[in-house]
């Protein structure tokens, strides 16, 4: 009701969540994986202005959900980097202590569980509400959860470990 | 089946290989941990058997050393201590002769004193408090410091090597009193309890704390004390350093009598 009086569609700030999402998962990535690499911030910006584009042209007001799932593999790969950095390195031994493999973990499994939901998000709606009500409902739901416990998780491990 | 559900199943698909990607993760760094674990300990048994090693022909070589010079110093030292008691009978300048005698008496106990440090003969017949006795007697002897061995009643056995690492250790750690604290007296009990024989050192030099002998054992150089942690390990033993005051230092050595 707030966001109607204001006229803001819940949409619009749907976007710049994902647009916020993505700055900030880059910025802890940049810290953790790419602390020497300086074409990783270009290539973020990138994604974003394509992003920002994209979210244009389909209309500001509608969430960007193929950017989304743009976004997710993003992120997968992110994940995937994050457990490649994770069994390279000699001194990670135990994963459970590493705040790297938990963030990763609830990255990884968030997006992976989500590529497919947002790429085919439209269509379920259309074509079977109740079943698009399901998995939006329900199974997204759960994973929702699930990631920000294991980023819980990971956050409480910084604080312990100073890592 | 209609598309939706085909879709269903590949978002299923997708998380179950999200898992399964995680559950790899885990399972191989599980692996690698459990082969860490197995190098570090082939690792530590190395050190272990090569630390035995060395600790074997170094005792070899104390003993030769002790036998070398018990049975052929002192004893050519004792026959001239012989030939010069003979020759202050005849000699017409007898006070010359009789302070040769001394300096060949000086020599013999010197000679007696190194040969028991090297290779304390009653360790094995007498056990670890007489031998530590015998010790302390040849650090009185030599005037260096006060070193006493409190009376201590029913202390079991070790076996051979528990009880000769235990001299060693504490030989090492009277030298080191010796060297660096400045003390005028050492007192050492020995009391055994609930399976472990205890030996506090004390004294009233300057002395160690847990963390300072931490830090020293981690320095370079520090061979006595790397060799008496080795020495521990080996034996399964601990050791604790506490202050008590200003100048009382207390040493606790924990050597379990079973093994």
């Amino acid at each position: 009701m707030a966001l109607r009086a204001y006229e803001i569609r819940p949409y619009v700030l749907g976007n710049i969540f994902l647009l916020a999402e993505l700055i900030c998962i880059s910025l802890y990535y940049k810290r953790k994986l790419f602390t020497s690499s300086p074409k990783y911030l270009w290539i973020v910006a990138c994604f974003a202005l394509g992003f920002c584009i994209h979210t244009i042209y389909m209309g500001i007001s509608n969430l960007n959900i193929l950017g989304a799932s743009v976004l997710c593999l993003f992120y997968i790969i992110h994940g995937l980097m994050g457990y490649l950095k994770l069994l390279r390195k000699p001194e990670e031994l135990y994963l459970s202590r590493s705040t790297l493999f938990w963030i990763s973990t609830s990255f990884f499994i968030y997006a992976a569980s989500n590529c497919l939901v947002f790429l085919f998000a439209t269509y379920l709606k259309r074509e079977s509400y109740l079943l698009f009500m399901a998995v939006w409902g329900s199974f997204f739901t759960v994973v929702n959860i699930l990631h920000y416990i294991l980023i819980g998780v990971g956050l409480y491990k910084t604080e312990k470990s100073g890592t | 089946m209609e598309l939706e559900y085909l879709i269903i199943i590949a978002i299923g698909i997708m998380t179950l290989m999200a898992s399964a990607v995680i559950v790899f993760v885990i399972l191989h760094q599980r692996r690698v941990i459990r082969h860490q674990l197995e190098l570090n300990e082939l690792d530590s048994k190395k050190q272990i058997e090569l630390f035995q090693a060395a600790a074997q022909s170094e005792e070899e070589e104390r003993q030769r050393i002790a036998a070398e010079l018990h049975d052929d110093v002192g004893a050519t030292l004792s026959s001239a201590r012989m030939f010069l008691h003979q020759a202050e009978k005849y000699s017409t300048s007898p006070e010359l002769i009789m302070q040769s005698g001394q300096l060949v008496d000086d020599s013999i106990r010197k000679v007696r004193d190194i040969s028991h440090k090297l290779q304390p003969g009653t360790l094995q017949t007498l056990g670890l408090h007489t031998a530590l006795q015998a010790l302390s007697d040849v650090y009185k002897r030599s005037g260096s410091i006060q070193f006493d061995v409190l009376p201590a009643s029913n202390l079991p056995r070790l076996d051979a090597h528990r009880e000769l690492h235990t001299y060693r250790i504490v030989q090492e750690l009277t030298n080191n009193i010796l060297k660096h604290s400045k003390a005028n007296f050492i007192v050492l009990q020995i009391t055994a309890m609930s399976g472990e024989m205890i030996l506090t050192m004390q004294h009233d030099g300057s002395g160690l704390n847990n963390d300072s002998f931490n830090t020293l054992l981690a320095q370079k150089g520090g061979i006595g004390l790397k060799n008496i942690s080795t020495r521990l390990k080996f034996i399964n033993g601990q050791i604790a350093f506490t202050q008590q005051s200003a100048n009382s230092f207390i040493t606790e050595l924990k050597i379990p009598t079973l093994l």
